[in-house]
């Protein structure tokens, strides 16, 4: 009877913690298991797996590059090319490829668009190559302009051209491609006026 | 079961039923183990040598902080759905009806489970152009009915562009879950359409992306 007892006491707290910061969890068996401490950064949450809790790096913002400057300004972007958008040096984002190996990418600005026009990602310096699975059509046909404040979201995955495996670095910059007969303007600055333009953004979000 | 300071015992010293019961199996049952009833279930404390059974969380999002002084699960705020829709050849999706219909009822779908605020944020991009003198609408939809409050102008008489719109509905229940579509209509005599997918050298849409976030 008292080496039953003695079993249970074995099976108890303390004497399954190996580690500083270790935590516990009930697992499948009945057992109690540790779950250890997770890596720095990292949260505990219930993750994709269907046992238990473990130590995750959730979705959330992972850089943002806002630009503008103390004057009204513009870039007009040449028909029959892809051109790098510029405005004070940027925007540009570098971050570390999360865990899931996916990335949302969002670029915004006011802009002037007209003819056939397409915002794109690519990876920095540019001659690193082009994200094939970014491109997103902003405008195509007609010749008037269009004006307001566009946005563009594309889905980095890792695998695709440029896109590398988690752990690894990536840098971001954002081209237009305007074909021929198009035209692209992308307008930025707040001179405190009340038609000031605003900033041009570029934001990466891990997808959990 | 109430945690006993463990006696000290004394050489020669019989113990009774009592005291191995109270000090014995009474503590055992007030370890974690004990507590424990569930795959994932960790233990906290109540109080002084008080543990109880610390379920795991339901929702996917979920991560650990502290409130009212005590760890609690809480929505991690995080994306709870993404569809990221780019055929090979691009699809140009187009309707006249001036009442919703489904842009794609097998691609255009995203399900989630309600976090526990009971509302999400849906977040639509693709391009859109009309024909005719019309107004393009979007919305979302569930089954066959349209979700209230979602109804959106995207483009108004005429000319084309990329357009996102982000919906936030509320109200919805935690825990269940949800499929939602994608509707488009117009208002006026003409023809919404929107163009996903295709190849960069072209001038093919690109992706169209349905993005649920906990709101």
């Amino acid at each position: 009877m008292f080496m039953e007892e003695l079993g249970n006491l074995a099976e108890a707290l303390p004497g399954r913690a190996l580690a500083v910061g270790d935590l516990f969890q009930r697992v499948a068996s009945g057992s109690l298991e540790r779950v250890g401490i997770g890596a720095e950064g990292t949260y505990l949450g219930a993750g994709s797996g269907a046992d238990g809790i473990g130590w995750l790096l959730p979705g959330g913002p992972l850089a943002v590059d806002s630009r503008t400057l103390g004057s009204l300004t513009s870039q007009a972007f040449s028909s029959g090319a892809v051109t790098m958008v510029n405005a004070n040096n940027g925007p540009i984002i570098t971050f570390t490829m999360p865990p899931s190996g996916q990335v949302l990418v969002r670029a915004s600005a006011m802009a002037s668009v007209a003819g056939e026009v397409d915002w794109r990602f690519h990876t920095a310096p540019p001659a690193n190559g082009e994200i094939a699975t970014s491109f997103g059509l902003m405008h195509v046909s007609d010749v008037v302009a269009q004006q307001g404040r566009f946005e563009h979201t594309a889905l980095l995955v890792q695998g695709d051209s440029g896109v590398p495996l988690p752990g690894a670095s990536l840098s971001i910059r954002w081209w237009v491609r305007v074909k021929t007969g198009g035209n692209c303007t992308i307008f930025y600055g707040d001179d405190g006026s009340d038609t000031a333009y605003g900033p041009v953004v570029l934001e990466a979000w891990a997808v959990a | 079961m109430a945690w006993t300071a463990p006696r000290t015992w004394t050489d020669g010293e019989v113990p009774t039923a009592s005291q191995l019961n109270t000090h014995i199996r009474d503590n055992m049952d007030a370890l974690a183990r004990a507590v424990l009833t569930t795959t994932g279930d960790m233990v906290r404390a109540t109080g002084a040598n008080a543990l109880a059974r610390f379920a795991k969380p339901t929702a996917r999002t979920a991560l650990l902080r502290v409130a009212s002084g005590l760890p609690a699960w809480q929505d991690g705020n995080g994306l709870l759905a993404l569809l990221r829709y780019a055929p090979a050849t691009e699809e140009i999706k187009s309707t006249n009806s001036t009442s919703f219909v489904d842009l794609d009822a097998t691609n255009l779908v995203v399900t989630f489970v309600v976090p526990a605020s009971g509302a999400v944020l849906v977040r639509l991009t693709s391009h859109v152009s009309l024909s005719g003198a019309v107004d393009g609408r979007w919305n979302l939809r569930e089954s066959s009915s349209d979700v209230a409050g979602t109804d959106e102008e995207v483009l108004d008489g005429g000319n084309n562009c990329r357009v996102t719109t982000l919906h936030r509905v509320s109200g919805l229940t935690p825990g269940n879950s949800h499929t939602y579509k994608w509707g488009h209509a117009v208002v006026g005599v003409g023809t919404v359409s929107e163009k996903m997918g295709g190849v960069i050298v072209s001038d093919d849409g690109g992706a169209a992306y349905m993005e649920v976030w906990a709101g």
